[in-house]
């Protein structure tokens, strides 16, 4: 494995675990945060009832 | 100073709420598009504004309704901003006497008021607030006329005290004073009105003295008390609008026009059926076929560039595949499609503000009504034509349990505008000259497989009569092009944002999954790795719509769960490992994996996965709007079956057609 490669990788690692932090973890109880619909809500659980 | 928005539905909160904040909520011309609190300062000031959903009156029927109420009942704001529309504010009024009932400064903002002199109205203004006892502002939240004004009343403090104006007969304000001599709380009036009426949420206080009352007034007026206050509210509103509204000799108005045409017995259904079938020609066919090929070069451009530019600097050969095949290949078949998405998002943005839509609900209700939905599903079916997510939470605005889960149920099949990569992709290459008229024909065969369902769920689980749909349509209005832009952006950045998050996700697990065998090792034939392995055990699932067992097509169909988008995603990096191209018309590339497709089962296919389960997001929404698990499962699994069932008849017809 070349320098480049662990630099390719380590990037590559980095944006996929920052995607999964945020998906998955960050707004696990608002899966709609990012919606175009509701994207300005303020009210934490806007999507219960 | 905390304020409240206080309105009917489309009377134009949000529009207000942005003009007074600055802010881009979603608005538009329909009712129900705000369906949970927003918050916001007003320009300029410290005062905090909250936009509530719309409703007709403080009695809670619907859950938005019940948010607007608890807002104003128990959060006490410092002043609700009641806003009225102008043209039609003897029904507008209903909502106001019952907002003055409480221990609340009101300003009567008349929205609209631009429009006035189109249906040759007057209000003296004057006299409205004098007989309301309330500040009165006329307004026009678009084009921003009167909110400085607004700002300034309230920054000054220049607002009238509520002094509670009488507005029934006597006997029942004597009832209602008695009533509220023995309360002591806030808003005493308003509570002792719904302590007469016998509103559940005061069951706690209720006596049998009020018991006693209001058996007195319902035997004196041989009516339902409810009814009595109703009436007794309507009467004042009426003498109300009868002093303040002039109305001038009335000339037919261009809505008055147009509607003739639009909600025309005969022409309303084909000109929505044009209407639909133009959306779908510009934005998959005229658009599709001039910036696909350009966006696609670029993406390959990039693609060269890169690939020449890694190995350049010493990069290995599964680094250089790893950005090339995985990353540019899933995300670039993506992002062709943003041109064609704009277009589409463009389009149902101006039928939506234009106030076209709201004349299809209403047209549309009496045939959804035959099928057991109403026109109130409507909107959760327009609203999730952008995402299927907010559509499915659109339908807290229908009141019936069963319509709502019905609704809930069937919504998802209507094509988002994820599935639209889908749809440009198989049509545009197997349809050509065709491709608007077959992308139109899937709305269309969506329409329909929401009719036949509801028909069905109907007749075997949902056994109850359809709810009123009762709905004001509003004025046909040019959009605002400031609005119509931030909506498409929205709309657009979202969509890439998907593109630059989830879908390099998953292409990057794919780009894996392809490049490994089960042991470990790198560059086997894409047929020893994990991903085909898997997409093998599962293949014969798609055999009766595909004719053939491809595991290609099987592991893209299964990833739609993740994103709808991730199926063209998917089989861009799947079509450039195994076959080594990398442009997206080069998929079906005759000698590759995905080159046993033919019209009838590409066809198939798109309807598959336009019809089953939806993304995790909207299975998401549809567990917290359905509430149960058992409930989401049930309809996970319908959706899907019934998906797969057409995929299978939409590929045996096909295959007859061909061998025709």
């Amino acid at each position: 494995m070349t320098l480049t490669d662990g630099i390719i990788l380590a990037i590559v690692v980095l944006i996929i675990g920052l995607i999964i932090y945020f998906r998955f973890f960050k707004n696990r109880k608002n899966p709609c945060a990012g919606c175009e619909y509701c994207k300005k809500c303020q009210k934490k659980d806007c999507h219960k009832k | 100073m905390r304020i409240a928005l206080v309105g009917n539905q489309n009377s134009g909160k949000s529009t207000l709420f942005n003009t007074m904040t600055g802010d881009n909520q979603k608005i538009g011309n329909w009712p129900g598009v705000t369906i949970d609190r927003k918050e916001g300062t007003v320009k300029g000031t410290n005062h905090t504004i909250v936009d509530l959903p719309g409703i007709y009156s403080l009695s809670p029927y619907t859950s938005e309704e019940e948010i607007s109420r608890n807002f104003v009942f128990e959060e006490r704001p410092d002043l609700i901003i009641n806003i009225v529309d102008a043209t039609s504010i003897e029904r507008s009024l209903y909502l106001t006497t019952q907002l003055l009932e409480l221990d609340c400064k009101v300003i009567l903002a008349l929205n609209m008021s631009d429009l006035l002199e189109k249906k040759s109205l007057v209000i003296d203004e004057e006299k409205l607030s004098s007989l309301l006892h309330t500040s009165v502002v006329k307004i026009s939240a678009l084009k921003g006329s009167g909110i400085d004004e607004l700002i300034k009343l309230i920054d000054e403090g220049r607002i009238l005290d509520n002094p509670h104006k009488k507005i029934y007969q006597e006997d029942l304000e004597e009832a209602i004073e008695d009533i509220a001599k023995g309360l002591e709380m806030v808003h005493s009036r308003f509570v002792s009105v719904k302590l007469l009426e016998n509103d559940v949420k005061f069951a706690s206080l209720q006596s049998k003295d009020i018991e006693a009352k209001r058996h007195q007034l319902e035997q004196k007026y041989n009516s339902d008390i409810e009814e009595i206050i109703a009436n007794q509210r309507y009467e004042y509103v009426v003498e109300v609008k009868k002093q303040c509204v002039v109305k001038k000799e009335y000339k037919e108005t261009i809505t008055d026009k147009l509607d003739k045409v639009f909600l025309n017995k005969w022409a309303a259904l084909p000109i929505f059926v044009v209407i639909m079938f133009a959306i779908y020609f510009l934005a998959v066919g005229v658009v599709g076929s001039a910036t696909v090929d350009f966006v696609d070069g670029l993406v390959g451009k990039f693609s060269d560039f890169m690939s020449e530019w890694l190995a350049s600097v010493n990069a290995s050969p599964w680094a250089v595949s790893l950005v090339v095949d995985g990353i540019i290949a899933g995300v670039g078949a993506v992002l062709n499609f943003v041109p064609q998405l704009i277009i589409l998002f463009i389009c149902i943005c101006l039928l939506e503000t234009t106030g076209y839509m709201s004349r299809i609900a209403f047209f549309l209700d009496r045939l959804f009504k035959k099928f057991g939905l109403s026109g109130k599903s409507l909107i959760p079916f327009i609203v999730g034509s952008g995402c299927a997510v907010p559509g499915i939470m659109s339908t807290r605005t229908i009141e019936d349990e069963d319509e709502k889960r019905m609704t809930i149920m069937l919504a998802p099949f209507i094509p988002c505008s994820a599935k639209l990569p889908i749809i440009a992709l198989f049509a545009g290459f197997f349809f050509d000259r065709y491709n608007g008229l077959v992308s139109a024909s899937l709305y269309f065969l969506a329409v329909v497989t929401i009719l036949i369902s509801a028909l069905i769920m109907k007749k075997f689980f949902f056994k109850g009569d359809s709810s009123a749909f009762i709905s004001e349509l509003p004025e046909y209005k040019l959009p605002n092009l400031k609005y119509l832009l931030r909506d498409v952006w929205d709309k657009t950045f979202s969509f890439i944002k998907r593109a630059g998050t989830i879908i390099l996700l998953c292409s990057v697990i794919i780009w894996f999954t392809l490049s490994f065998s089960w042991k470990f090792q790198y560059g086997v034939d894409v047929e020893d790795s994990i991903l085909a392995s898997i997409g093998k055990c599962l293949s014969w699932i798609f055999y009766p719509m595909l004719g053939e067992l491809s595991w290609g097509a099987t592991v893209s169909a299964i990833q739609g769960l993740v994103a709808k988008e991730q199926v063209v995603s998917s089989m861009a990096v799947i079509a450039g490992l195994a076959d080594d191209v990398t442009e997206g018309a080069l998929i079906f590339s005759q000698t590759g994996i995905f080159g046993f497709f033919n019209p009838a089962s590409a066809y198939a296919f798109m309807v598959f996965n336009l019809f089953s389960a939806p993304c995790f997001g909207a299975i998401g929404a549809m567990r917290r709007e359905l509430g149960t698990t058992k409930k989401t499962l049930i309809a996970v699994a319908f959706q899907t079956g019934v998906a797969w069932i057409l995929g299978c008849i939409v590929f045996g017809i096909g295959s007859l057609i061909m061998l025709l």
